[in-house]
């Protein structure tokens, strides 16, 4: 009786072990390379213009669900664009270039980014994309800058790039997010 | 007490769930190429076949030469995008195309107003002269330029082989790794099937 709890527990311990083993594999393949801002405070430069603008504050700070207020990360806005902890967001008529929105990692050193930059191009989000898309995008690009890749696994997150239709952060990027941060 | 056997069964299960996760994290890690920019590509196909009919051209090709290309800029004017154009050499036109030699393909990245370097590599980067590409593009609207689809649109030969940009990407997959013959006979298999679903729900 007693070596048959004794193997159940070594059992459930190995399980747990396992588990745990393969949700740190799950949560690094969500991990966009090792990019990482130096700590959870990160200074945000809205750079957008008329909806964009919106579009941009909503998905960072304003949303219930936003990066800002889903997850550990804070964002403190400031009024100009800068290189030192800055996550920099611009709208523009950028052409014909196959991306609806584009991440940059503009400096870093090591891991450390500096200065991140999201860009959402109106000529093809003005072409017929709903204010859901648009959204869908912006939370993306942001997203992709603190550290995440995307994430085709789920279809109830703005890091999967085969949607355009779930314009907030789920569960297990906030997890990853907090793991981060 | 635990037994002997469980004991090594046991130690064998977390060296192997070891073994894996260090794989998987590993790879992404250490081995996963260094990218500065990600994107949000406006079409992701879910098939080769969906790929080949969803782009304008399709051509094997030598890039010869890049130059500075346009600056496009923000909406408020404070962030400058620059642009570059590689002229290419057709060697063997699979779709569209097939009235020219030499085609320009447009990326975003170099050397913006500042004097500043500007990485973009979500597509795979600037293209190596000299190095032979199995490109799909699209073309320009009101230009003769084409650009490239997205990140599964560039083949770049390495010695005998095609290499993706995004390996893990499954309609990638299909080529990478595979041989130029391997990789333009899959392509032509591709095209003579019927035109699948268009990109994924976008």
């Amino acid at each position: 009786m007693r070596s048959s709890k004794r193997r159940f527990v070594f059992w459930a311990a190995l399980l747990v072990l396992c588990a745990i083993v393969a949700t740190g594999a799950t949560y690094a393949s969500h991990r966009w390379y090792c990019w990482k801002y130096a700590n959870y405070y990160i200074r945000w430069y809205n750079g957008g213009t008329g909806d964009y603008y919106s579009i941009f504050q909503e998905e960072a700070k304003g949303d219930s669900n936003s990066w800002h207020n889903y997850t550990d990360i804070y964002l403190a806005s400031v009024s100009s664009a800068g290189s030192s902890d800055h996550v920099n967001a611009y709208n523009g008529y950028y052409g014909g270039t196959g991306w609806l929105g584009l991440a940059e990692i503009r400096s870093y050193s090591g891991c450390t980014v500096y200065n991140g930059r999201a860009r959402l191009n109106m000529s093809y989000l003005e072409g017929g994309y709903s204010r859901t898309n648009k959204k869908h995008v912006a939370c993306q690009e942001v997203g992709h800058l603190f550290g995440l890749e995307h994430n085709r696994g789920a279809s109830n997150t703005c890091m999967n790039d085969t949607i355009l239709t779930a314009p907030y952060p789920n569960a297990h990027d906030r997890d990853l997010i907090n793991s981060i941060y | 007490m635990i037994s002997r056997k469980s004991f090594w069964l046991g130690t064998l299960a977390v060296v192997v769930a070891g073994l894996v996760a260090g794989v998987a994290i590993g790879d992404r890690l250490v081995h996963q190429p260094h990218h500065y920019a990600e994107a949000a590509w406006a079409e992701v196909f879910s098939s080769t076949a969906g790929l080949a009919h969803g782009v304008d051209t399709i051509v094997l090709a030598q890039a010869l030469d890049t130059r500075p290309g346009r600056v496009a800029y923000s909406d408020n004017g404070e962030d400058t995008l620059p642009f570059q154009v590689t002229e290419l050499e057709v060697i063997r036109p699979m779709k569209g195309a097939r009235e020219y030699d030499h085609i320009f393909v447009e990326r975003a990245g170099g050397i913006d107003p500042e004097g500043q370097q500007v990485i973009l590599d979500a597509d795979g980067g600037p293209f190596e002269q000299g190095r032979i590409y199995l490109l799909f593009l699209k073309r320009q609207p009101g230009s003769n330029y084409f650009y490239q689809v997205n990140d599964q649109g560039r083949y770049t030969a390495r010695g005998a082989h095609f290499l993706a940009v995004n390996p893990d990407d499954p309609v990638a997959t299909t080529l990478h790794g595979q041989t130029v013959e391997q990789a333009v006979a899959r392509v032509e298999a591709a095209l003579r099937t019927s035109a699948p679903r268009g990109p994924l729900a976008k």
